[in-house]
């Protein structure tokens, strides 16, 4: 678990000169988000976009994740369940719409057979 | 080459949606196919005529003068029915129609817009000022009919209705002048 803190350097990464000072800052940044809990996820993780938005780099090459939670990480896909999800869902979709539509069409002709057409000629 | 997965999985969603625009281009043509069969085998089609008329002196001289209102039968058997449509009644109030003969329903207005349907029929049109609104249509059912407004027209909107009155054969017979009225019944 790590994100981009605002009193650390902007991009985040440990460069030998700034080293030192940056462990101390990102000590600071853990024991302030551990008092701020949770009302201060959502500001440090708007600093996480925010980088983001400037075109730095979100992950560092040595960390898998900026989520704050734990369940915020994406889980790895799997290529068989996607095949299968790919393959199931177009088909679940067309079987939904294909019934809609079916009830339409036959609310259509029995409206059309039953009272339009007995109702006579008109013109 | 073999065709990566992504690439089947979008091949096949394409494949899906063609698919559904075919189904969907056959249900179109089905309804169109409909509505001609209709028009051609049943003769149901949406009234349409253009013909213009003066409201200022509409109710004076012409087609819709007051003697000129109601049932008529002409010489040739023809059954034509000439109605106002003015705020906030129909003129006549009762119009008589034979049961299973070609009907002739025209309407003009003096003043507002106006619309009329029939129940239980297919008879539905609106009543422009300015313009004959033209219905033929054929009765099959020997009963009272109602004919309300169905145009809002005004405070008395509710209150503008009509009967129609369609009679047995036997029952529809023409007077002199060739006139039909709900009270001969």
């Amino acid at each position: 678990m790590h994100c981009t803190c605002p009193l650390l350097t902007h991009s985040g990464h440990r460069t030998p000169t700034r080293n030192s000072v940056n462990s101390k800052r990102e000590t600071l940044c853990s024991a302030l988000q551990k008092e701020l809990a949770f009302s201060a996820s959502d500001f440090f993780r708007s600093s996480c976009i925010a980088g983001t938005r400037r075109g730095e780099p979100m992950n560092p090459s040595d960390q898998s994740s900026d989520a704050y939670h734990q369940s915020e990480i994406a889980d790895e896909i799997d290529e068989a369940a996607l095949a299968e999800v790919m393959r199931v869902t177009p088909l679940g979709a067309a079987v939904l719409a294909g019934t809609a539509v079916a009830l339409l069409v036959l609310g259509y002709l029995a409206i059309y057979l039953m009272v339009f057409l007995p109702r006579g000629t008109v013109g | 080459m073999t065709d990566r997965p992504a690439e089947i999985h979008e091949k096949r969603i394409l494949g899906t949606e063609l698919l559904w625009a075919f189904g969907v281009g056959v249900l179109v043509a089905a309804t169109l196919s409909v509505i001609v069969f209709t028009a051609l085998s049943r003769d149901i089609n949406p009234p349409s005529n253009v013909e213009r008329s003066d409201p200022k002196t509409l109710h004076l001289s012409g087609e819709f003068a007051e003697h000129n209102l109601g049932t008529t039968v002409g010489p040739d058997g023809r059954v034509t029915v000439r109605i106002i449509a003015t705020q906030f009644m129909f003129v006549p109030r009762c119009i008589a129609v034979p049961r299973g003969r070609e009907v002739t329903l025209r309407f003009a207005s003096p003043d507002v817009v106006h619309g009329l349907l029939i129940t239980g029929t297919n008879v539905n049109t609106m009543v422009v000022p300015g313009f004959v609104a033209q219905v033929h249509t054929e009765f099959t059912r020997g009963e009272d009919l109602l004919m309300p407004c169905h145009e809002y027209c005004g405070l008395g909107h509710s209150e503008m209705w009509a009967t129609v009155q369609v009679m047995p054969d036997d029952q529809f017979k023409p007077g002199p002048d060739g006139r039909v009225s709900c009270a001969q019944r």
